[in-house]
C-alpha cells in the first residue's frame, strides 16, 4: 500500500488514522456533554 | 557531515521575537500566580484547546521528534505502532479513563501533585514521599534526554558549541518555570504546540515533495532493503528493511516491542507530569474537547517524525550513497536535526523554515522540560520537604502534613521553586554525561520505571471505593525495586550504559547463558518483568482483604 509492502507497517498507519478519527468523532459528539458523575460528586 | 548553514542574524531576529512572546506569557502567568493552588494546577480552570495543545506539547517533545524520529531513521517504520499506542493509551485511555477520574478525585481531595494525589487517595504519607523519590530518581534522566534533543538541533543548525547550547537552554527554561508557575507553562505550551503542529506538517510535505511523491518515496525506501541493504549488525539482530517490522522473536523484535512499544506506549498512562494536567481541566467536558484536538495533534506530530526519519535514508542514499545512520556518524539523535538542515538549507526560505523548526523543537523541549522541572520541583519542595520540616520541628503528625495547612502550603511554594532550581542543576549534569543515541532509550527508561511503580496502584485507586493502602505501598515498592534490579543488572543496554553491574560483578553479564525458554532476557525491558510483579502484588492484597472475615 502506497509503496509499503509489509502489512504490519501499513496496518499500523491505518490503525493510527482510525484512532485519531475516533478522537475527533468522540470529542465532537460529546463536545457539550457534561459528566454525570460531576453532579454526583457535587 | 553537513555544515551548519543557518544565518545567525535571521535566527537572532526570529528568536528574539519568539522569546518576547514567551516572556509575555510568562509575565501573564506570574501575575495570575496568586496562591499555591494556582502555581500547581492553574486554579483548575483552563481552556480545552490550551489544555490539549499543552498536553500534546508536554507529551510529545524532542524525545518523540528527535529521539524516536532518529530511532525510526535507524530501525525503520515499525515505530508507527508506537504512534498507534501513543494515541490509544497516551490519549484515549489516558484522557477518558484516567483523566476524568483523576480530575474528579484530584478536585475532591484537593491534591496538588501526583504524589500528593496518591498520598491523599490512600491516606498514606509514605506513598506520597516514596512516589516523590521515584520521580526525583527517574525524571532527571528523561529531562536530560529532552534537553539533549533541543541541544542537538541547535548544534546541527547553528554550529555553536554543544556545552554552551546546553547551558543556555537550561537557563532559559529555569527562569520561566521558576517565575511563571504552571499557568505560564500551560499557555507557553499551547503556543509551542501550535508552532510544532504547523512545522511538522510542512516537514512532511517538503520531505515527500523532495523525494518525488508519497508512493515513489516509500517504494524507494522499501527497495533499500535490497540495495544497499541493512548493516550486517542490524540484519543479525533481526532488521529486514526500513518499511518492514523486525523479524518475530529476534533480539531487535524484543527490544522494539518491550522497550519502545510497551515501555513508552503503556508508560504514558502513569506519568506524573501528565496526571497533573488532568487535574487542571475545568470539567470532564473539557477533556472530551481536548481529545478532539489531541488526536489530530499526535497523529501529525508523531506520525511525521516516525515517517520522515526512515525516509531520510532515501535522501542520504540518493545524495551521498550512505544510510542516515552512516551519514550522521552513528548517533541516531542527530538524524532528524541533520536531515532537516540538509533538505531546507541553501536558500533563504528554507533557512527561515529551519529557524522556525528549530524554535519549534526548542519550544517542544522547553515545554516538556519546564513541565518536568515543575513536577520535580513540586516533588522535592511540596511532597518531601514539607514532611521533613514538620518532622524536624515536631509540630505536626504525618497525617496533618498530608492534608496540609495554608501556612505550610505557602512555605512549600518557595520550597518548590528552590527544588526546581536544584533539579535543573542535576538535570544539566546528567545531560553532560550522556552518550549519543540516548534520547529514545532514556525516555523508555523513565516511562518504564513510572509505569512499573505507579500504574497498578494508580489504576486501583481511581476505580476502587475502598483503596487498599497496604497493597498500594507494596505494589509501588515492588514495582520500583524490580525495575531497578532488572534494569541495573540484567537488561543489556541499560546495564551496560549505567555500569553498576560491571562495577560490582566484573565486565560481563549477570545472566549470560540464561535463554530459557528460548527468550533473550537481556533484550527484554525491565517493564515486562516489573509491571506484572507490581500488578500481582496489588491484586494479591486486594483479594486477601476481600476475603470474608477480613476487616
Amino acid at each position: 500500500m502506497l509503496g509499503i509492502e509489509d502489512p504490519w507497517i501499513w496496518s499500523a498507519y491505518l490503525f493510527s488514522f482510525g484512532l485519531a478519527l475516533f478522537c475527533v468523532v468522540y470529542g465532537w459528539l460529546r463536545f457539550n456533554e457534561e459528566e454525570e458523575e460531576d453532579e454526583l460528586d457535587g | 557531515m553537513v555544515e551548519a548553514g543557518v544565518d545567525m542574524t535571521m535566527f537572532a531576529a526570529v528568536a528574539v521575537f519568539y522569546l518576547a512572546l514567551t516572556a509575555l506569557l510568562a509575565y501573564y502567568g506570574y501575575r495570575k500566580t496568586l496562591a499555591n493552588e494556582d502555581f500547581m494546577v492553574a486554579g483548575r480552570r483552563i481552556n480545552p484547546v490550551v489544555l490539549a495543545l499543552s498536553y500534546g506539547a508536554t507529551f510529545l517533545s524532542t524525545a518523540a521528534i528527535v529521539g524516536f524520529g532518529g530511532v525510526s531513521g535507524n530501525l525503520g517504520m515499525g515505530t508507527i505502532w508506537l504512534l498507534a499506542l501513543n494515541i490509544l493509551f497516551g490519549l484515549i485511555v489516558a484522557f477518558l479513563v484516567f483523566g476524568k477520574r483523576t480530575r474528579r478525585m484530584g478536585k475532591r481531595l484537593n491534591a496538588l501533585t501526583f504524589p500528593d494525589f496518591l498520598g491523599r487517595s490512600f491516606n498514606s504519607p509514605f506513598i506520597q514521599m516514596f512516589a516523590a523519590v521515584v520521580i526525583l530518581i527517574g525524571m532527571p534522566l528523561y529531562c536530560a534526554a529532552v534537553l539533549l534533543g533541543g541541544v542537538n538541533f541547535i548544534v546541527a543548525s547553528l554550529g555553536i558549541d554543544r556545552d554552551f547550547a546546553l547551558l543556555t537552554l537550561a537557563i532559559i527554561v529555569t527562569l520561566y518555570v521558576a517565575y511563571g508557575g504552571i499557568i505560564a507553562v500551560m499557555y507557553n505550551d499551547a503556543l509551542q504546540g501550535g508552532i510544532m503542529f504547523l512545522g511538522m506538517i510542512l516537514l512532511l510535505v517538503v520531505t515527500y515533495y523532495t523525494l518525488g511523491g508519497v508512493v515513489e518515496a516509500n517504494s524507494a525506501l522499501t527497495a533499500m532493503a535490497d540495495d544497499p541493504g541493512v548493516s550486517a549488525g542490524l540484519a543479525d539482530a533481526g532488521m529486514r528493511g526500513w518499511t518492514t517490522f523486525p523479524e518475530f522473536g529476534s533480539a531487535l523484535w524484543w527490544t522494539f516491542v518491550t522497550t519502545f512499544l510497551l515501555g513508552v506506549g503503556i508508560g504514558a498512562m502513569a506519568q506524573p507530569q501528565l496526571a497533573v494536567r488532568y487535574m487542571t481541566a475545568e470539567s470532564g467536558r473539557s477533556l472530551n474537547r481536548a481529545l478532539m484536538v489531541g488526536g489530530i495533534f499526535i497523529l501529525v506530530v508523531v506520525g511525521t517524525a516516525y515517517t520522515v526519519g526512515p525516509l531520510s535514508n532515501v535522501y542520504f542514499y540518493n545524495e551521498y550513497g550512505q544510510t542516515a545512520i552512516q551519514y550522521v556518524g552513528g548517533d541516531t539523535d542527530m538524524i532528524i536535526p541533520v536531515f532537516v538542515n540538509e533538505i531546507f538549507g541553501g536558500h533563504t526560505l528554507g533557512e527561515l523554515f529551519i529557524v522556525l523548526f528549530l524554535l519549534t523543537l526548542l519550544a517542544a523541549a522547553m515545554s516538556t522540560i519546564s513541565s518536568l522541572l515543575h513536577t520535580m520541583g513540586a516533588s522535592a519542595g511540596y511532597d518531601i520537604w514539607r514532611h521533613i520540616r514538620a518532622n524536624r520541628s515536631g509540630m505536626h503528625s504525618p497525617a496533618e502534613v498530608l492534608y496540609g495547612k495554608d501556612r505550610e502550603l505557602v512555605t512549600s511554594m518557595r520550597a518548590s521553586r528552590i527544588g526546581t532550581m536544584v533539579m535543573i542543576v542535576i538535570t544539566v549534569a546528567v545531560a553532560y554525561s550522556m552518550p549519543g543515541s540516548i534520547i529514545a532509550r532514556a525516555t523508555a527508561v523513565f516511562m518504564g520505571l513510572t509505569a512499573s511503580a505507579f500504574l497498578p496502584a494508580y489504576t486501583h485507586v481511581i476505580f476502587s471505593k475502598s483503596p487498599n493502602a497496604q497493597g498500594a505501598k507494596w505494589s509501588i515498592v515492588v514495582g520500583t525495586v524490580a525495575w531497578m534490579l532488572w534494569g541495573l543488572f540484567v537488561h543489556g543496554t541499560n546495564a551496560n550504559q549505567i555500569g553498576l553491574r560491571d562495577a560490582l560483578f566484573g565486565d560481563g553479564k549477570l545472566l549470560p547463558a540464561v535463554t530459557w525458554p528460548g527468550l533473550p532476557w537481556m533484550n527484554i525491558d525491565p517493564l515486562v518483568i516489573a509491571l506484572p510483579l507490581s500488578a500481582a502484588v496489588m491484586a494479591a492484597f486486594i483479594i486477601r482483604d476481600r476475603r470474608p472475615g477480613r476487616p
